[in-house]
């Protein structure tokens, strides 16, 4: 669709599983985009995202083992890969680049 | 605010059915953590609206779930293009769910609900001796409850008693009682809400008498008093301590609800006449439950081989046949039990008729759905070459189908939350039933709308996905092409349209043809002029036939009373009699009347032939009669009746004995009997019978003499209590139900017929734009409108005419069953059936007319151009 670029909500949750190091599941990653944009967010728009970060190689997912917390019901963890971090970053670069650009003009 | 341990039902449900593979679990599993945390943090409202929002997003987000919810929005889209005919495809499903949804719920309240007791599935009624019912004497009872050891048997005898809140009071209606044994509360689940249940040692000889009342009654008559509980009520001027209110999740094998429960150890002092001790022959109702793990027919061999050693039994010693085997018979639900083949049967039929009026709902969207395909070939076309499956189209078809069918279900769910209090009235219910609408009802609704729905666009699917792909692009033609075979489905559509409706239309005008003539006819005798006076004797000592005399000889004597009669109930009474005679061979049941002399007179019948029952025959109770004038009709066509006589085929002592016909009596209906003729046979009065007979009082204006003949009799003897009420009341229920019925049938009629004419005119205006091009042709080369509009006509008629021809004839086949709720007028009634099919022409021929004079304006220049 976008090629390997991410969009709006892809690089939120993309973020979201960077921040919740080392590994993270579905249910924190909805609340920390949910907190972080102040918007409800459904798991299924979450899953999505999920899948196509996996499908551009940003993350990767494996299923963890069943737990006592859930009533044994077993989780899949993400984790963000080696590109996943080098695209965080960049992206990073990227909107500095340009509000290093807006701090100038204004105070001009 | 409690913490849910997991999702609620219906979402794990939901998230079953969503195309997850194998994800499903952690999916799931992510989704009821969420639930569970937000509902402790925000409460249930917001977490369930969340999650109602994660499942929707989780279907969308699965490619397939994405495509169902594409083709519904592209359905919306094409309703909203096209409002009309899809409308009324749902108009017609709406109404037509909406009326088999309260036809449902009120079968289920009557008949499938199980009773209200506890482990219903396990209580049996006892069915022995004369095989009909599960009436035993007393001391069989009591023998019987003793020995047996699988199933634990219980008693209740049912009653009337007038209830009185103070010693002074008595309420004017007489109050439906049970007399229970002691331990038929416990055995069934009848425990109490407030105060205490009857108990096994209420039952005792010399017991302090007690009695609890059902939570209904003590909300209506004690104004749900707690203070009343451990206080005197009366019940027949008998006081008796209150001590329980009974939960009102029981109500015991019954149909009525019973608002008193007493035990037998207070009959003598409530109803008195009747005892029961070990060796009494006093007969009452035996239910049994069954023991953990025993089987009903294990259960019956023990209470057969009991039954057969009773005292009471015959046995081989006699020379007679063994005692019948004890039958038993599930009392789980109204429908169970012995008569279950019968119940099912009449909720079969009502079910019939409804399901009648949903397939002709459904063939009507149906045929507006098949229009609707025909018009979207073009659209399909593009769709299949594009590279769409037929398979994806179909689905498409199906789903709009589906969606079309909740639309309608959900509309016509609303519409029984109002027609089911009106259904109700239809039929006679016991105004305490409790119809509503349980979950059941629910699922049947949503089952019978989406079966709905996928029936009405299975023809249209078909013939839409199979269109031919390369037809359809190369055609020109801007309507898309009507082709033989969708004209063919569309035609049979409303030939079975019409076929149905014509069914209806004549069944409605024989029932409103019956309330006709029974209203004018009437129950031909002078109601408004009787008063029934009913006397109930005191327990003491009494001559009731001293205090007969005295008391007719009284109440003669009133001011303005006419005449007096007894009879041995009142017309419209609850003592239904019925007795078997053979005439030429053939055994016909007849409705008796037991009455002395005056009976005739006072009710106003006329004796055509013959004469009345004289004194000495009714003294010497003759082995005499007087028929009803169409009993001698059918009976004795063309011969004087005078003088034969009637081979009575049983009596209750199974005897055989014949009467002699010394009358014929005009014809009146005087008992709760829905035959086509009256069928009645009036016999002198038994006065050797245990209770006292009704005096039967004419007079003018009968109620003002009512007082007068009260006073009057209290004055022979204080002790007994007189009740009088109006005859009239009782008929005019009676024909209101006639009368009822004759509505519904209308209303139902009126549904089939809209829809059948709503098919014709659909099919005639869909047919009659897509012929607008041949037409303008014919009027080039000089047809004239009225050469156009017979065409037309004519054809669009015909496969009206086709169905109606199938709908006379089912109709005439379909009499017999239609003859129960038909008095006075045959199943084959002529005008009944001219009107209806008159109805059904005119209404077809009118829904015609339009279209095809609306084709005649087609002005032939254009159509030719377009060439």
């Amino acid at each position: 669709m976008k090629g390997d670029r991410l969009g709006e909500f892809e690089e939120f949750t993309l973020l979201a599983v960077c921040a919740l190091k080392p590994q993270t599941y579905g249910v924190p990653v909805q609340q920390f985009v949910e907190n972080a944009t102040k918007r409800n967010v459904t798991m299924g728009a979450v899953y999505a995202a999920l899948t196509r970060l996996e499908d551009k190689g940003y993350v990767r997912s494996v299923m963890g083992e069943a737990t006592q917390v859930r009533g044994g019901k077993r989780k899949r963890h993400y984790e963000a890969t080696a590109d996943g971090m080098r695209m965080v970053k960049e992206l990073r670069q990227v909107r500095e680049r340009i509000w290093s650009a807006i701090e100038a003009v204004r105070k001009a | 605010m409690a913490r849910p341990s997991r999702l609620p039902r219906f979402a794990a449900m939901l998230l079953r059915f969503t195309p997850l593979g194998d994800r499903r679990a952690d999916v799931t599993a992510d989704i009821s953590e969420l639930f569970i945390d937000r509902h402790e943090r925000y409460g249930a409202m917001y977490a369930h609206r969340r999650l109602l929002a994660d499942i929707a997003s989780v279907w969308q987000g699965t490619s397939r779930g994405g495509s169902v919810l594409q083709d519904l929005r592209f359905g919306i889209r094409l309703v909203r293009r096209h409002p009309g005919p899809i409308a009324i495809a749902i108009g017609g499903l709406a109404l037509a769910i909406g009326m088999v949804t309260s036809m449902f719920s009120l079968v289920d309240a009557t008949l499938l609900r199980p009773f209200k007791m506890t482990d219903p599935s396990t209580v049996v009624t006892v069915i022995g001796r004369d095989h009909h019912w599960s009436i035993w004497s007393y001391a069989d009872f009591v023998k019987l409850r003793e020995q047996a050891t699988l199933t634990r048997l219980e008693a209740a005898d049912n009653a009337h008693v007038r209830f009185g809140a103070a010693a002074d009071q008595d309420s004017a209606d007489a109050i439906a009682l049970q007399f229970v044994s002691g331990g038929y509360m416990q055995m069934l689940g009848g425990h109490a809400a407030l105060g205490r249940s009857l108990e096994p040692s209420d039952d005792l000889v010399g017991a302090a008498p007690v009695a609890v009342v059902s939570r209904a009654f003590w909300t209506a008559h004690l104004g749900s008093d707690t203070a009343a509980i451990g206080q005197r009520i009366w019940l027949n001027g008998a006081p008796v301590t209150l001590v329980g209110v009974i939960d009102e999740r029981f109500g015991g094998p019954v149909k009525r609800p019973v608002p008193i429960w007493t035990t037998f150890a207070n009959h003598d002092e409530i109803a008195g006449g009747r005892e029961f001790t070990s060796t009494s022959r006093s007969l009452v109702e035996v239910v049994g439950r069954l023991a953990p793990g025993v089987s009903m027919s294990t259960a019956q061999d023990e209470l057969s081989s009991l039954a057969g050693m009773l005292p009471t039994a015959t046995g081989p010693a006699n020379g007679a046949p063994a005692a019948p085997p004890v039958r038993l018979f599930s009392a789980r639900s109204p429908s169970s039990g012995q008569d279950a083949v019968d119940n099912y049967a009449s909720a079969a039929a009502i079910l019939a008729v409804g399901g009648l009026v949903l397939v002709l709902a459904c063939a009507n969207a149906a045929n507006l759905l098949l229009a609707g395909a025909v018009t979207r070939t073009r659209e399909i076309g593009v769709r299949l070459a594009l590279g769409a499956t037929r398979w994806r189209l179909m689905r498409q078809l199906l789903s709009e189908g589906l969606l079309l069918g909740l639309v309608a279900g959900g509309l016509g769910f609303l519409m029984s939350l109002w027609l089911m209090p009106l259904l109700a009235r239809l039929i006679p219910l016991p105004a305490d039933l409790d119809v509503v609408l349980d979950s059941r009802v629910l699922v049947f609704t949503t089952g019978i709308a989406m079966l709905c729905g996928l029936g009405a666009s299975i023809a249209p699917a078909r013939y839409g996905a199979g269109g031919p792909l390369t037809s359809v692009m190369n055609s020109q033609n801007r309507q898309g092409d009507a082709t033989p075979r969708s004209a063919r489905l569309r035609t049979s559509f409303v030939a079975f349209q019409a076929g149905v409706s014509v069914l209806m239309l004549i069944a409605a005008a024989l029932l409103t043809r019956t309330a006709f003539v029974m209203t004018s006819r009437g129950p031909g005798f002078d109601v408004d002029k009787v008063l029934a006076v009913s006397i109930e004797s005191p327990r003491a000592p009494f001559d009731r036939q001293a205090f007969v005399r005295s008391a007719s000889d009284a109440v003669r004597a009133v001011p303005t009373v006419e005449t007096m009669s007894l009879a041995q109930d009142a017309p419209f009474g609850f003592t239904v009699e019925m007795a078997r005679f053979g005439i030429n061979d053939r055994a016909h049941a007849l409705y008796v009347t037991r009455s002395d002399s005056n009976y005739f007179k006072t009710l106003g019948l006329h004796v055509v032939r013959g004469r009345a029952l004289t004194d000495s025959e009714i003294a010497a109770e003759m082995p005499v009669a007087l028929i009803g004038e169409s009993v001698a009709r059918e009976f004795f066509p063309n011969q004087d009746p005078i003088g034969r006589s009637l081979d009575r085929v049983t009596s209750e002592s199974g005897a055989e004995q014949s009467v002699t016909i010394v009358g014929v009596v005009s014809d009146a209906v005087t008992t709760r009997v829905r035959t086509a003729n009256y069928g009645q046979i009036y016999r002198p009065l038994n006065s050797t019978r245990a209770d006292a007979p009704v005096m039967l009082v004419r007079a003018a204006r009968p109620l003002l003499v009512a007082r007068a003949i009260e006073k009057r009799l209290l004055a022979i003897d204080p002790r007994v209590r007189v009740t009088s009420a109006l005859v009239g009341r009782e008929v005019e229920a009676y024909f209101e139900g006639t009368r009822f019925r004759a509505i519904l049938a209308i209303a139902i009629a009126a549904v089939a017929f809209l829809l059948a004419i709503l098919g014709v005119y659909g099919v005639t205006a869909f047919v009659v734009s897509q012929r607008s091009h041949e037409v303008g042709v014919r009027i080039a080369v000089g047809a004239t409108a009225a050469n156009i509009i017979t065409m037309l006509v004519r054809q669009s008629l015909r496969p009206v005419l086709l169905g109606l021809a199938c709908g006379v004839f089912a109709a005439l086949l379909a009499g017999q069953l239609l003859a129960v709720f038909l008095a006075g007028i045959s199943p084959y009634d002529p005008i009944a059936i001219t009107s209806g099919t008159a109805a059904l022409v005119a209404g077809a021929v009118i829904a015609v007319l339009g279209p095809a004079r609306r084709a005649t304006r087609v002005d032939p220049t254009t159509v030719l151009k377009e060439i």
